[in-house]
């Protein structure tokens, strides 16, 4: 079930985006395959599936009011973060402009922290002056994990992650990653399980 | 003389050739701002749309070129091989500038 959502993604909402992936983006829609924004949020939506598939799944279906809600709050991120944002500048030769988009970075750090195991990004922020080169910008991240795995662990990992794929994708001055577990998914109760 | 539209399509497939690029979008002139629209890349003949937004600037030739980058880039190097493969194409033709934007990143 996919809650309905007033979020738009370059004037797609992530119900059609969702559609979309379900129909296996066939037939091709050129407004979303050639949207970077699109192609963000599309990203973002099958991996959230992916990570769904173990845990989330059974949570939706079996705690349908707990689970709407955190699971509309991680897609209104997905599509808030999707959004192109600030440029962020590279630095460039004469009579050129290198830049990256926020929200490609932001693609970027929600892909390395769901590279860990059990881990749901819910929200990734840049907080500092993106656009000036050398600015202190520190990484905000929430995100939930599996219940069961050791949550400072877990989220070291994800700072590792994040640090590892910034460090590869950008040339920003990282002050620091912080990293929030604000939700447990997956527990027991939540899947009707008992013991 | 070199038309914007020939140019594009010079550009497109100089861009698609870079290790990295994984994909080509559709590019807004400077002035316009971001990535933008298909249609904003529409020539001003009203043909076909153009990949690579090319219009006459102060200092020659200004490009547009709206990227996406394989998960393992790293975007800077591959944004900056782009560049370098577009100002190839432009030196043939007087030269000009280019502005390269990574707008995602795997996927």
């Amino acid at each position: 079930m996919t809650p309905h959502l007033d979020d738009t993604v370059d004037g797609h909402s992530l119900d059609e985006l969702s559609d979309y992936l379900d129909r296996g983006r066939q037939p091709p829609d050129l407004s979303i395959d050639e949207s970077p924004e699109c192609q963000v949020a599309l990203t973002s939506l099958q991996r959230l599936r992916d990570v769904s598939t173990a845990s989330l799944a059974l949570d939706v279906a079996r705690q349908p009011q707990v689970d709407e809600s955190w699971l509309r709050g991680v897609l209104s991120g997905i599509a808030r973060e999707a959004r192109a944002g600030r440029d962020i500048p590279l630095a460039s030769k004469p009579a050129t402009s290198l830049a990256i988009t926020e929200g490609a970075v932001r693609g970027v750090l929600r892909a390395a922290g769901e590279r860990v195991d059990g881990v749901v990004i819910g929200r990734c922020r840049l907080d500092g002056d993106v656009t000036r080169p050398g600015a202190p910008v520190v990484v905000r991240i929430d995100a939930s994990v599996l219940w069961g795995l050791r949550i400072p662990e877990v989220a070291e990992l994800v700072r590792r992650a994040v640090a590892q794929d910034l460090m590869r994708h950008t040339e920003l001055v990282i002050a620091s990653i912080d990293v929030t577990v604000h939700d447990v998914h997956g527990h027991p109760a939540a899947r009707g399980e008992s013991g | 003389m070199t038309t914007p539209a020939e140019l594009s399509g010079a550009l497109a497939t100089a861009v698609l050739a870079v290790p990295g690029v994984a994909v080509l979008y559709p590019s807004a002139p400077a002035a316009g701002g971001l990535a933008g629209r298909l249609t904003t890349a529409t020539s001003a003949a009203g043909g076909a749309p153009h990949p690579v937004s090319v219009q006459r600037g102060e200092h020659g030739w200004d490009a547009v070129i709206v990227i996406g980058v394989d998960p393992l880039g790293p975007a800077p190097e591959v944004a900056r091989a782009v560049a370098a493969a577009a100002h190839a194409v432009l030196s043939d033709d007087g030269g000009g500038r280019v502005t390269v934007r990574v707008a995602s990143i795997g996927g």
